[in-house]
């Protein structure tokens, strides 16, 4: 048991949960009661009638899938015996408001109790799990899960943050950086962990050459999975790519990216009719923005209202301040795969390829000593979520390793 | 004929007396020669003029005209003229933490700003200096230090009134004494009154409303603007606005205008008919909010404000967010010449901007 104090609980909005029967005694990692609970949550999802028309959630139910989680478990390293923590308290992501979830799904199955600050931004797709989640915890079967879930949402309040940051054996914050050095100044117990997800970069690598040697069912499906990693999130999450380098010669490239772009822009215009005229209209500014401040622009091309393509001449660090929304990409050509070294520091998270050597990737980190770069991954799964993530096993920085001899 | 129009000085052009086909020509040739301006004097819109699209698939008259987005008068340092020209930056509001428009003026820039809202205006009060009736407290005049559009405002449209008398004490609440004696003192004379759209809704009409009293502005014209965000919230029509203002005022002729900071001067002034109205310095173009691409008459578009008078910053072709149609050209019954058209409001979830305000509640 918690003492919760009345002022902390006055104070915040308690979306889910129950203050009296909440509680922070861990569990084991992985524990088969936390898989069939999010296993439900993953069969309720998929049953609500608006799930098949929200990427968001179908991508959710579809992660939470009881064979996922299990396939999951097997990559992970997994000692004799891990526990939770006891407590963790969780800052959730604005920029894409269901990674709530993700991030509720993380520190349950590494056997804690969860705190989570939800972001006052919400969408329909957040308030959806929402209501699943409370059918869900309501029931009999579940309340043992339920009583280790407080939701609540308050405005910043500095005092409810610093309360529960007194009581977190673990932390988990989506921010931006500012977020995180922010909740960073809250005292916690001495051995509290923390999981910080900062504000990251990622862009793809494409290889012209292969690009021109596939079918064009083999392009179709190609362009679906750059369609998906670029418009899924719109690009606001911290994986969608921002930039697209293509590695070839000079007249590959031209022809490669003539494909590339003319099918992705009749997917997205087919699939994404519902672009907002604030999301043209942000785009139009945004890349007048950077033709200005940008050094090495050398062409602009506004295929769609989906899609704007800003080509540079030059790769370097400072090309991770120029970022895109709603199907904005800079692009860059280089020849070889060593031009993309300037480009990496520890901001940069995933790097997502098509029909490049994913082991020539891993040397290029290895001979070049990078900060950069967690994850390696073909292109149609920049989003994929996963419990290594952003160079964490976020479910083993959740727990503790008990070593039995 | 041409020939000699384009030798008149632009403060000389007649203000709504142009036909389409001289209106265009003047107009364009003017705003070309700026466009050329700009481009050799403004580094960054030189750039832009470079690396962005042609964006127009089927050319129209205006199309050399890129429309900036008027959200780069607060990213970017917007100016084409040396520092030491500049003699007055104008800034927009910026209500907690938003970065604002900063408008660069020139001695060239700011007489022609002075020079054509003054034709503007005169077209609707007449040539006269009449006695001002400003609906806002005296303090924002005085207080120098915070040079608002709010500000700058008052002190443009002051300079076609005299005796000044402001309505409002400096808490924003209504100065009845100062108003009736303003009445008495010209009864039976023309009177122009003058202030922001929220402030006459908020200080004037509600609080007129609200405590049951009338006030007698026969006589009277009033000119009013700045924009209706900041009443948003209360949903009241332009018909609305008029009908529960003369309720409580008995102004006859209200009107309402239209236009930008960036624009300052050639501003668009709403008929007797109730439409906005373009001028020789002005044009408008509404663009498609997907394809960006101008629209024809009686389509719902982006606004695209061109106007003659920006020579030291690049604001001759600007692309707002708000949301217009264009209703016709040389048409109106009002007999103006030149196009006509109405605003319905800002593209949704736009970054919140304000257009006059130091003062909010």
């Amino acid at each position: 048991m918690i003492h919760i104090p009345n002022s902390i609980q006055t104070q915040c909005e308690l979306v889910l949960g129950d203050w009296t029967s909440f509680h922070c005694r861990p569990e084991t990692v992985w524990h088969e009661r936390t898989i069939d609970f999010l296993t439900s949550l993953s069969t309720e999802i998929r049953r609500h009638p608006e799930a098949k028309s929200s990427p968001d959630l179908m991508a959710l139910a579809f992660w939470l899938r009881k064979s996922h989680l299990l396939s999951m478990r097997r990559e992970c390293h997994t000692a004799e015996l891990s526990m939770g923590l006891g407590l963790t308290f969780h800052i959730c992501p604005s920029n894409v408001p269901i990674n709530f979830a993700y991030s509720l799904a993380f520190a349950l199955l590494a056997g804690n109790s969860c705190v989570l600050r939800l972001s006052s931004k919400s969408n329909r797709a957040t308030e959806i799990v929402l209501q699943t989640l409370t059918v869900l915890t309501n029931k009999p079967e579940n309340f043992s899960i339920a009583k280790r879930i407080l939701l609540l949402s308050y405005q910043y309040n500095d005092d409810i943050s610093a309360f529960w940051f007194s009581k977190a054996a673990g932390k988990v914050i989506w921010g931006g950086d500012s977020t995180i050095n922010k909740m960073r100044q809250f005292p916690t117990p001495p051995r509290s962990r923390e999981v910080a997800f900062a504000d990251r970069y990622s862009f793809c690598v494409i290889n012209a050459e292969y690009v021109l040697s596939i079918d064009n069912n083999q392009l179709q499906s190609e362009c679906q999975n750059i369609f998906n990693d670029i418009y899924q999130l719109d690009q606001a999450g911290c994986s969608s790519p921002q930039l697209c380098i293509w590695v070839g010669s000079n007249n590959s490239i031209l022809q490669a990216k003539g494909k590339i772009w003319q099918n992705v822009s009749i997917i997205a215009a087919k699939k994404r009719t519902d672009v907002n005229d604030i999301q043209v209209l942000n785009k139009f500014v945004n890349t007048c923005d950077a033709i200005i401040d940008h050094d090495q622009v050398t062409k602009v091309d506004i295929i769609s209202p989906q899609l704007t393509l800003i080509t540079v001449d030059k790769l370097n660090i400072a090309q991770h301040q120029f970022r895109g929304t709603s199907g904005q990409i800079y692009e860059a050509s280089i020849q070889s795969l060593d031009e993309l070294v300037p480009l990496i520091n520890e901001k940069v998270q995933t790097l997502s390829y098509l029909g490049i050597d994913k082991y020539a990737l891993q040397e290029l980190i290895i001979n070049n000593n990078l900060t950069g770069i967690d994850r390696i991954v073909p292109t149609g799964k920049a989003l994929n979520m996963h419990n290594l993530w952003d160079g964490y096993d976020i479910i083993a920085g959740l727990s503790r390793i008990i070593t039995i001899e | 004929m041409l020939n000699e129009i384009k030798q008149l000085d632009l403060t000389d052009w007649p203000a709504y007396s142009w036909e389409k086909e001289q209106k265009q020509a003047t107009l364009l040739s003017k705003v070309l020669e700026l466009d050329a301006h700009h481009s050799d004097n403004c580094p960054a819109f030189s750039k832009l003029k470079s690396f962005m699209p042609e964006l127009d698939v089927v050319p129209h008259p205006y199309s050399q005209l890129f429309p900036l987005p008027v959200r780069l008068f607060k990213s970017q340092a917007l100016k084409s003229v040396p520092d030491d020209s500049v003699i007055k930056t104008m800034m927009s509001s910026g209500t907690s933490g938003q970065s604002v428009s900063k408008i660069y003026l020139d001695k060239e820039t700011s007489i022609y700003q002075v020079k054509v809202l003054s034709k503007l205006v005169r077209n609707f009060i007449g040539n006269k200096r009449l006695p001002l009736l400003v609906i806002d407290c005296p303090s924002t005049v005085k207080n120098r230090t915070q040079f608002s559009a709010r500000t700058a405002g008052i002190l443009g449209f002051s300079m076609y009134g005299r005796d000044i008398t402001y309505a409002l004490n400096d808490d924003m609440s209504l100065n009845l004494n100062a108003i009736n004696e303003f009445i008495e003192t010209y009864r039976g004379q023309e009177k122009f009154i003058f202030g922001f759209t929220y402030i006459i809704w908020l200080h004037l009409v509600e609080a007129l409303e609200q405590t049951k009293q009338t006030i007698d502005l026969t006589d009277s014209t009033l000119i009013h603007g700045g924009g209706w965000k900041k009443i948003e919230s209360r949903q009241i029509s332009k018909t609305n606005f008029k009908s529960r203002l003369k309720n409580v005022s008995k102004i006859p002729r209200i009107h309402n205008y239209y236009g930008m900071i960036e624009q300052t001067g050639s501003i668009f002034m709403e008929c007797e008919q109730g439409h906005f109205h373009c001028s020789s310095w002005s044009e408008v173009i509404m663009r498609d909010f997907k394809t960006l691409q101008p629209l024809k008459n009686n389509k719902v578009g982006l606004i695209q404000l061109i106007s003659a008078l920006p020579h030291s910053y690049p604001g001759h072709s600007i692309l707002s967010e708000d949301i217009g149609i264009k209703l016709g050209e040389d048409d109106c019954p009002c007999g103006r010449k030149g196009t006509y058209f109405d605003v319905l409001g800002r593209v949704k979830q736009a970054e919140v901007r304000g257009c006059s305000d130091t003062y909010s509640k």
